[in-house]
């Protein structure tokens, strides 16, 4: 018996898939929340290639938004303590409620986007 | 205007000085300063574009190059006087002299270079590594114009005698000292002080300087030529490295490792100048010695002396008493990690093996021997360029 059993959590572990890290064409975040009162959706396009410059597109369900500041930051780590100036996100000329702008990502790792209205 | 100053195709009137040495120095300065600039950007504010204040500095001088020589050859092919055209080479059917042709090149791969590197970006993403094909088209350009530049000066140098002369030989060394710096910034990642007490970082001051330093010394015949060149280098790393901090800047790029509060400088000048000065001491007595012992003893004295003053200093340049303003050890690029040597003081061991040290330090020897060698052919080349 205990042979079977042996024999059986072989089996099983031979047929557990190996943990492989990859991370090819991730798809587009998309995000729907508050900063304050404002209710913004967040879409943001990762870049095909690290080093490279994310998209992302802020719409804001208010129309009093005067300004909207976008910052890449590492979520873990020494580099999550300390932030680069924030840019400010373009207003689009055809949609009083729409934001763009370019996020650039410089090294591998987790990130997060802090958004200030 | 003097008789033989007259040759001279175009001179500020009643100097001598024509206005295309002058130009080049103003173009030296103003690349070696845009190039110092970016570098900082990059270790301070991380984001640019080609807009940016030391991009344009580099640009104006690669454009003051391109149309100041391209001026110059068109005046001389068409409407040169006979002396003019007599002091000029000929080069697909123009004539000009050929310092300007080469900085008419250099100007040219310059300007090139930015939509070159405009379309990399676009082609391959943002850069990794600082070599790359565009960024090695700019570095070509600069050093074309800075030969170009100290070529025009030398060809009026041995045209002419007394206080023209001496004037023009400053100029010429002064636009040599940028030639240094230019061969000494693109070797700023082998001469960072963690390296200092490594093989290689010997290995790659050797490669090249020396070249320029015997060339430079032996076509302006001055008696303190290589003190005065080291001399121009140290000057413009202790300006740049005094200035740049006085600016507050902090970073636009992360991650963010450092508190930057202002523009970061770049290390403290390599100490050239000593063995340079120790080399013009004791020219007098190996001046007439055969050209390979010359170039035995010239190279080798050179590092000799580099390392001996080079490795203690950078024992210094390690400890609590350097880390002030003066000798800028306490500011770092913002993605300098807290753990990296760099920021910690401490030595790299490049070499990992007693073997492979003393391997790179026999190789920046003969570096600095092969290098005095080919300096004194270009140098006794360059002292007989007229045109």
């Amino acid at each position: 018996m205990v042979k079977f059993m042996r024999k059986f959590l072989l089996v099983i572990f031979l047929l557990l898939p190996l943990a492989l890290p990859a991370h090819v064409g991730n798809p587009d975040v998309y995000y729907d929340g508050y900063a304050g009162p404002y209710h913004l959706l967040v879409t943001l396009r990762p870049p095909l290639v690290v080093p490279g410059v994310a998209q992302i597109e802020i719409r804001s369900a208010a129309n009093d938004v005067d300004e909207i500041k976008i910052l890449p930051l590492r979520v873990i780590g020494p580099g999550a303590k300390m932030a680069p100036l924030p840019d400010t996100a373009q207003h689009s000329a055809t949609d009083p409620q729409l934001y763009t702008g370019s996020l650039w990502i410089m090294v591998r790792g987790s990130w997060k986007v802090q958004i200030q209205v | 205007m003097s008789e033989t100053s007259s040759d001279s195709i175009t001179q500020v009137r009643g100097q001598g000085i024509p206005w295309l040495v002058w130009a080049n120095v103003v173009i030296s300065v103003s690349i070696a300063t845009g190039l110092y600039w970016d570098i900082s950007w990059h270790e301070t504010i991380g984001r640019d574009s080609f807009w940016t204040p030391a991009h344009l500095l580099i640009q104006f001088g690669a454009l003051l190059a391109a149309l100041g020589s391209a001026w110059v050859i068109m005046q001389t092919s068409f409407s040169g006087s006979p002396a003019a055209r007599q002091n000029s080479v000929r080069v697909l059917g123009l004539r000009g002299p050929l310092g300007a042709f080469i900085a008419a090149w250099g100007g040219g791969a310059m300007l090139t270079s930015a939509p070159f590197d405009n379309w990399w970006h676009e082609a391959y993403g943002l850069d990794v590594k600082i070599i790359s094909p565009p960024h090695i088209l700019l570095a070509l350009g600069m050093a074309g114009i800075m030969w170009g530049g100290a070529i025009l000066a030398v060809a009026e140098l041995n045209r002419t005698e007394g206080a023209l002369r001496r004037k023009l030989d400053r100029i010429f060394l002064f636009i040599g000292g940028f030639i240094i710096l230019q061969g000494m910034t693109l070797k700023l990642e082998y001469t960072n002080r963690v390296l200092l007490h490594s093989g290689i970082s010997y290995l790659w001051i050797s490669a090249g300087t020396l070249l320029f330093l015997e060339a430079l010394s032996r076509s302006s015949g001055n008696r303190w030529a290589r003190t005065i060149v080291t001399g121009v280098y140290s000057i413009f790393v202790l300006i740049m490295m005094w200035v740049l901090p006085l600016f507050p800047a902090q970073p636009k790029l992360g991650p963010v490792y450092q508190n930057i509060t202002h523009m970061v400088p770049l290390p403290f000048p390599i100490l050239l100048i000593v063995p340079a000065f120790v080399l013009d001491l004791m020219w007098p007595i190996f001046k007439d010695a055969p050209k390979w012992q010359q170039a035995l003893f010239g190279g080798v004295a050179f590092l000799a002396i580099l390392i001996a003053v080079e490795w203690p200093f950078a024992t210094f340049l390690m400890s609590p008493a350097s880390r002030n303003a003066f000798f800028a050890t306490v500011d770092f690029p913002y993605f300098a990690l807290p753990t990296s040597p760099t920021v910690r003081h401490i030595f790299v061991q490049w070499e990992t093996t007693s073997g492979a040290f003393w391997r790179d330090m026999g190789l920046g020897f003969l570096a600095s021997v092969v290098s005095t060698r080919i300096g004194i052919v270009f140098g006794e080349w360059m002292s007989r360029v007229k045109r």
